[in-house]
């Protein structure tokens, strides 16, 4: 069957700084995505913006049938997407890519979720599905100041321990993830989840590659189709030569799988 | 009234139907499967082939600009001989026609590619000539109405398998490459390939694509690419297949109103995977609608 189909908005709304919440209605899409994955949603009936935007799947609940995206509104493409109101309709392909694995509650480590401003997206469906495994989970969550942060209740309302810090200090510890990291005592099976900017995930990768931990990262980079046609969304191999592709490959890799 | 005739000869192929995949839009196919029935498009166009597997450009290969986007991927493919042991097989499998588009840097190499393609289940052979030669200084072969013609006769004289000569846009003066291509003995012309372009980061001070430049594509080249197809139809005897910025059914019929035998969808699979085969649905009703029994009455009928 084809992963392009029309979805009937629930509700879209602004729920943080700059951020906003939009609930879709797609059946077959809340069955079958996955923690991780992304969709492409099409904003515009013309030419121009002319691509989709890939935004991760933020939650999901396949027995109402629905979907949640946390997207930040930053460009014309965005800010389209923020005047879609309730009971609309929208074009949504996914869903698309390898998405996070779940570790296994026997091995007995924590779930160490780690966000970099709008990188808390893809996060929530993952808390929920690592809960739903009986598996202990903690976020640790950085944003340039408080009013930024988003969906704070909802994490805790799951069962994680939510850590914030602020670039201003106006929540939590002043500083980014990195300084509640460098505080934080890793078990030898704790395993992270992270997603954020290209430098937080760099400063991550050799934070947990010094400590020999386990983790998997959720990548971003400009894509034109999202489904493994046009080979755009390249990203270094960590090991050996050439590249992955964030779409297809990913874009959940492991901690030594990409060069950032 | 009965269903129009929607097929179309080209150079000695006959195709179902006059849309066909652009080569780098399109992978082998295999991931459209969900969208429509491969079998049911006129031909496949498969990704830009080459000897040797090649890794691709440096990132970022994609920027999205006004109606349309800026690529350098950098001919990424796992070379030619993957593709027959692995990609051909399934094409067949799913009833495709297939059309392999060549990309080398020495005539040699397109010759000896021309060679390792010359298979069943392959109806035809595309060549690409926006590549660097590098016997030259590194110009494209398209460039060169001497190129051309030197790479084009080269490969006639060793393929059963009909030539298209994909053309680049970026040159001074499109008809004589196409005469060049002609009188080389291509079997039909296919224009056009992306326009070069690029595009800057004013935070960083630094080129969007890690590339430099890039290729255009998309509806913003759409009007560049009919009027170069359209004298390139006037200019020369042998087929045309048109291509740049096709988003609808209606885009296709101008190409072919201007004298493009077939036309090829690129950019639009990116956005609405099931382009082509809305498209192939719309000229169909259209040709009922104007009352046309076949796509042959439609093709250069553009009245001055």
């Amino acid at each position: 069957m084809s992963r392009k189909q029309q979805a009937k908005i629930m509700a879209n709304r602004p729920v943080a700084r700059n951020i906003w919440q939009m609930s879709l209605e797609q059946p077959a899409l809340a069955a079958a995505v996955q923690a991780g994955q992304f969709v492409q949603l099409r904003v515009t009936g013309t030419n121009d913006p002319f691509l989709r935007i890939p935004l991760s799947v933020h939650d999901g609940d396949s027995e109402k049938g629905t979907v949640d995206f946390l997207y930040q509104k930053v460009g014309v493409a965005t800010g389209l997407l923020t005047e879609f109101k309730a009971k609309q309709e929208i074009n949504v392909l996914g869903p698309l890519g390898r998405g996070f694995k779940l570790p296994s509650a026997a091995d007995g480590g924590e779930a160490v979720l780690v966000a970099g401003g709008i990188g808390v997206a893809p996060l929530l469906l993952l808390a929920r599905e690592l809960k739903a495994a009986a598996i202990p989970t903690r976020l640790f969550y950085g944003a340039q100041t408080q009013a930024a942060l988003a969906r704070l209740q909802a994490f805790e309302q799951v069962g994680v321990e939510v850590n914030c810090c602020t670039d201003d200090g106006s929540n939590g510890i002043p500083g980014n993830v990195m300084t509640l990291l460098k505080r934080h005592s890793f078990a030898e099976n704790d395993e992270i989840f992270a997603c954020g900017p290209a430098p937080m995930l760099k400063s991550l990768q050799e934070f947990v590659v010094g400590l020999d931990l386990k983790a998997q990262l959720s990548l971003e980079t400009y894509m034109a189709c999202g489904f493994g046609a046009c080979l755009g969304c390249a990203v270094a191999k960590g090991q050996g030569q050439g590249y992955w592709h964030v779409c297809t490959d990913g874009p959940v890799f492991g901690e030594r799988e990409v060069a950032l | 009234m009965t269903n129009p005739d929607l097929s179309i000869d080209i150079a000695g192929l006959k195709l179902k139907n006059p849309v066909l995949s652009a080569s780098g839009t399109f992978g082998y196919g295999l991931e459209f499967q969900e969208f429509g029935d491969l079998g049911a498009l006129g031909a496949l166009v498969v990704t830009g082939t080459t000897l040797e597997p090649r890794a691709g450009n440096r990132p970022p290969r994609i920027f999205e600009t006004a109606a349309g986007l800026l690529n350098s991927i950098g001919l990424e493919n796992p070379g030619v001989d993957y593709f027959i042991k692995e990609h051909l097989p399934r094409l067949r499998a799913l009833g495709a026609t297939t059309i392999v588009n060549m990309a080398g840097n020495t005539v040699d190499e397109y010759c000896r590619l021309t060679e390792r393609l010359q298979l069943p289940n392959i109806a035809a052979l595309e060549l690409n000539i926006s590549c660097p030669n590098v016997e030259a200084g590194g110009m494209a072969f398209g460039v060169s109405e001497e190129a051309v013609f030197d790479v084009v006769k080269e490969v006639k004289g060793i393929s059963r398998l009909p030539i298209i000569v994909k053309l680049s846009p970026n040159v001074t003066d499109i008809v004589a490459i196409a005469r060049a291509a002609q009188a080389a003995g291509a079997d039909a012309i296919s224009l056009i390939n992306t326009l070069l372009g690029m595009a800057v980061d004013v935070g960083t001070r630094r080129p969007h694509l890690g590339n430099v430049v890039g290729g255009l594509s998309g509806p913003a080249i759409k009007p560049v690419a009919l009027r170069m197809v359209w004298q390139v139809a006037q200019a020369v005897q042998i087929p045309v297949i048109g291509l740049g910025g096709i988003m609808t059914a209606e885009d296709a019929l101008e190409f072919l109103i201007c004298g493009a035998s077939a036309v090829q969808i690129g950019s639009a699979n990116f956005v609405e995977p099931d382009t082509s085969w809305r498209v192939i649905e719309g000229i169909e009703a259209y040709l009922k609608k104007q009352g046309l029994k076949s796509v042959g009455e439609l093709v250069g009928s553009l009245q001055l």
